[in-house]
């Protein structure tokens, strides 16, 4: 009796406690001693006997030393090792010769160094001897030694964007300065690899750039340097590399087949390709997309950088008229080196919204979903210092750290067509969030591959975001939400499909503001789904909001209000909230139609890193220059899938 | 070499300096990022063919945030199109040369000084009765004493509101060549442009070369030195000669 009260109990609050989306599987084929296993009575501590991810832990995915080409070339002088050190905490001279530091370490960080011709620059000034039998390698040289450094130095440069580098002194697979290049770069990530408290990722940046498009993809090793060693980074540059990522996830699956071991790509810029980062026509074949591309792609490319220096690419005002925040840092004159202007119909093929909308139209009709991918931020700088703070910001390449000139200087131009994109509009932009259970290469990774991440724009706010059909309102009055959230549903980057009969999809949301951050102004959760007739549809819903303001006729919340000086770069936390939590419930689900659902936590209005140059040098800022900025962070979505 | 006789490369870097800070580069030629013309590019090799002297990047922007350097130029919205900024630092470069004609009249020593913002580079060559400043070459000469600085810094020498030495101190001039070279520069040139100085040339600041405010001129008088002094008694700390006073390269 008691066996039998005992077996009822669990299994009916096993059956509660993982909510409906999870009762797809056989809950009747638990035995009694499997029931306590997973579901015995909890323990004083909440917390004990769980494992789910407790703190998001932040770092960044891609960031740049002075081993990339174009760093070096930009005057970078720190190596690997100081951009740990100082993602670490520690202070460290930039190659301006200022003391920089973060206002906190961060968890986590990738090198990810562009692949073509890796370490080259360090070893030609150096005057390697290897590199200077080459005759055109030695007439550079010797330029550099006899004034004309300038010429030489810009010579380099072309020479090589062209594709018309030396091939016998390229740093490419195959040669040895090359492998010396990927070990000292793996050396540097086992030293600062400290399991638990810091975690050093082997990676690096394969850098397609067709026709000026970026395709660039980082790739990161779940594993250490006994397996990422085995290997030299893939390129670019034919016949070793090449610039179609379908070559690249042929590497990787190569990679993962020689080594066992494990690595994914992360994308970036779509806003820079020119319309061909999340195609329906592949750029490289002007054939639709097939479900082959797209099972590698969902395969490899489980996450997006959203949000990074060139701009932010969640979403576009033109693809999304009625989203007052989606006009946000944007970066849309052009290609990644303005060879060619943009044109609207680029659009929808290079943000992060429109892709995930496609996604689901290419899903039904392939079966696979190639845009199936979580968010996060990340630099991009090319300085070592992987910095997104508005007030500690110090740019994206070593002669855009922190100085009087930097945002009044030209940071792309192409006078032919027109185009000039300004130093003042790089964004201090962002970092990657990862809810991992241990700060570790394999838990962060794992998260990673579930997408269970987010992208801030820097702030390090939490934010959690959770679906399932069971939730209720008083699962918000909790300080642990993530109890009620991962019990009775899935957490940011999961699935929710065969939606019982009468309910819709219920999310848990909550967000902390960033301890020494600014308040937080709205949580909402953008929707995009595909209806009957195969077309694409998107809503942002206001969920959760600071004060006592009232939706609108039209369901906005108002305006939070702005309290930035821009003159003194301050602003109170007098408006807007700590935290956010709430229980929102779909009101125009159709069980029929494929759906995705992800947060968006928007920030009050604080000062941009222009306010804070402005005040610090006592300069005035060109007209036009955005001087204050609202902060935000995307979560990986949630996946609505009608009954398979 | 196709690249050095390529008239459109060769005429960027001359537009790119009478210019101002126009990036003239065509965007296809640039590099994965994107954003590389070749001032920028000029500017980082520096970093490495004369290793950190961007450093006085750092140290210009520290002290134009402590108010002690005036704004600089490029405060300036838009192009200088009629080449103001150019003949402003034309006019400051010769009036440097000339400071340092009367510092030491048989001084011999070739100098080059490349301004970062700009990379415009400048060598002062002696002729039979003068220093004379070609402005606007492409480099130095091997064997040069080597002086990297910005504008701002120039400014304030050529004004006499700022002596060399105390540049040298503060960071925003940086020396490169053997170490014999730089002592006996710093210690031959150090006052020039000190308001107190006597060795330099007497000549009334120029308010219109630059656009400092009043009240930033104190500071020289206030930090120079004896004329006798070494460099290791300006202030240098032995980790700053390290970086600053660099030694010329082994291959050169």
């Amino acid at each position: 009796m008691i066996r039998k009260l005992l077996e009822t109990t669990c299994l009916g609050l096993l059956a509660a406690s993982i909510g409906t989306a999870a009762l797809a599987q056989d809950a009747g084929t638990y035995s009694v001693e499997e029931a306590e296993k997973a579901f015995k009575a909890r323990p004083y501590s909440p917390y004990a006997e769980r494992n789910f991810p407790r703190r998001p832990l932040f770092g960044d995915t891609h960031l740049h030393t002075t081993l990339s080409f174009d760093a070096g070339a930009a005057g970078a002088r720190l190596g690997p090792r100081e951009a740990y050190r100082f993602a670490k905490g520690e202070e460290v001279i930039s190659s301006t010769g200022q003391p920089a530091r973060l206002s906190r370490p961060l968890d986590f960080l990738v090198v990810a160094d562009h692949s073509d011709n890796m370490g080259f620059f360090g070893d030609f000034l150096a005057g390697k001897p290897e590199i200077l039998q080459n005759a055109q390698a030695r007439e550079w040289y010797d330029m550099m030694q006899s004034g004309k450094a300038a010429e030489a130095a810009w010579d380099i440069v072309v020479t090589f964007s062209q594709g018309k580098f030396p091939p016998d002194i390229i740093y490419q697979p195959g040669n040895p300065a090359y492998r010396s290049t990927w070990q000292g770069i793996i050396a540097a990530a086992e030293e600062a690899n400290d399991p638990g408290q810091f975690t050093a990722f082997i990676g690096y940046e394969w850098t397609s750039l067709e026709k000026g498009n970026n395709l660039h993809r980082n790739v990161i090793f779940r594993d250490g340097g006994e397996k990422a060693g085995l290997i030299e980074p893939y390129t670019t540059q034919p016949p070793l590399g090449s610039n179609n990522p379908r070559d690249l996830w042929k590497w990787l699956h190569n990679y993962e087949d020689r080594t066992g071991g494990s690595a994914l790509a992360i994308a970036h810029n779509g806003n820079l390709s020119n319309g061909t980062m999340f195609p329906l026509v592949e750029s490289f074949t002007g054939k639709e997309i097939e479900r082959e591309y797209a099972e590698q792609r969902a395969r490899w490319e489980v996450l997006y950088e959203t949000t990074q220096m060139k701009g932010d690419g969640e979403s576009h005002p033109t693809l999304s008229p009625n989203d007052e925040f989606a006009n946000f840092e944007k970066w849309e004159k052009g290609n990644l080196d303005l060879s060619e202007a943009k044109k609207p119909e680029m659009l929808e093929f290079e943000y992060t919204r429109s892709a995930l909308k496609n996604g689901l139209k290419l899903e039904a009709e392939l079966g696979v979903n190639p845009y199936k991918f979580g968010l996060v931020g990340s630099t991009d700088a090319h300085t070592g210092l992987a910095t997104a703070d508005d007030d500690n910001f110090f740019g994206k390449i070593s002669t855009s750290e922190p100085s009087p000139e930097r945002a009044m200087h030209p940071f792309m131009t192409n006078p032919k067509l027109g185009l000039k994109i300004m130093g003042w509009e790089t964004t201090a932009s962002g970092y990657a969030a990862v809810w991992a259970q241990e700060n570790t290469r394999a838990s962060i990774f794992d998260a990673m591959k579930r997408r269970e991440t987010y992208a801030t724009t820097g702030p390090r706010m939490l934010v959690r975001f959770f679906g399932g059909f069971d939730f209720v309102a008083a699962d918000a009055d909790s300080r642990s939400p993530a109890i009620a959230g991962y019990t009775k549903g899935v957490p940011m980057g999961g699935d929710l499909t065969n939606a019982p009969a009468g309910k819709a999809p219920t999310f848990l949301v909550a967000a902390l503001k960033d301890p020494i951050g600014a308040n937080l102004d709205r949580y909402q959760i953008v929707k995009g789904w595909l209806d009957a007739a195969g077309e694409v549809h998107e809503m942002v819903y206001d969920v959760a909001w600071s004060g006592d303001r009232t939706p609108g006729a039209d369901g906005k919340v108002p305006s939070v209000g702005d309290t930035v000086d821009v003159a003194n770069a301050t602003w109170t936390n007098t408006i807007g909230g700590p935290e956010l939590i709430a229980v929102w419930t779909d009101p125009e689900f159709d069980p029929a139609q494929r759906a995705f659902y992800y947060g968006r936590v928007i920030e009050i209005p604080t000062p941009r890193w222009t306010a804070y140059d402005a005040k610090y040098y006592g300069i005035t800022m060109p007209e036009g220059t955005r001087m204050t900025t609202t902060e935000r962070a995307y979560t990986s979505p949630i996946w609505y899938t009608p009954g398979l | 070499m196709k690249a050095l006789t390529n008239p459109r490369r060769a005429g960027v870097l001359g537009v790119a300096v009478a210019a101002g800070l126009m990036a003239t580069a065509p965007a296809h030629e640039a590099f994965a990022c994107g954003y590389h013309d070749p001032q920028s590019v000029s500017r980082g090799f520096l970093n490495w063919t004369y290793p950190d002297s961007l450093h006085v990047i750092g140290a210009i922007s520290r002290e134009v945030a402590a108010r002690r350097l005036p704004l600089p130029h490029f405060d300036q919205v838009g192009v200088d199109l009629f080449g103001r900024r150019y003949r402003a630092t034309k006019i400051a470069l010769d009036r440097f040369g000339e400071m340092l004609r009367t510092a030491s009249p048989t001084q011999s020593q070739p100098i080059s000084l490349v301004l970062v913002e700009p990379m415009l580079w400048t060598r002062f060559e002696r002729s039979a009765d003068s220093l004379h400043a070609k402005v606007h070459v492409s480099g130095a000469e091997p064997g040069d004493l080597v002086l990297v600085s910005g504008e701002a810094v120039l400014g304030e020498i050529a004004a006499r509101r700022l002596s060399f030495g105390d540049a040298v101190e503060r960071g925003t001039v940086r020396l490169y060549g053997t170490e014999p070279q730089i002592a006996e520069f710093v210690l031959t040139f150090g006052q020039v442009g000190g308001s107190d100085g006597h060795a330099d040339i007497q000549q009334p600041p120029d308010a219109s070369l630059f656009t400092a405010s009043a009240g930033q001129t104190g500071l020289a008088a206030q930090q120079s030195f004896p004329a006798d002094t070494t460099p290791a008694e300006l202030g240098c700390t032995p980790d700053h000669q390290k970086t600053s006073f660099h030694r010329e390269r082994d291959h050169d």
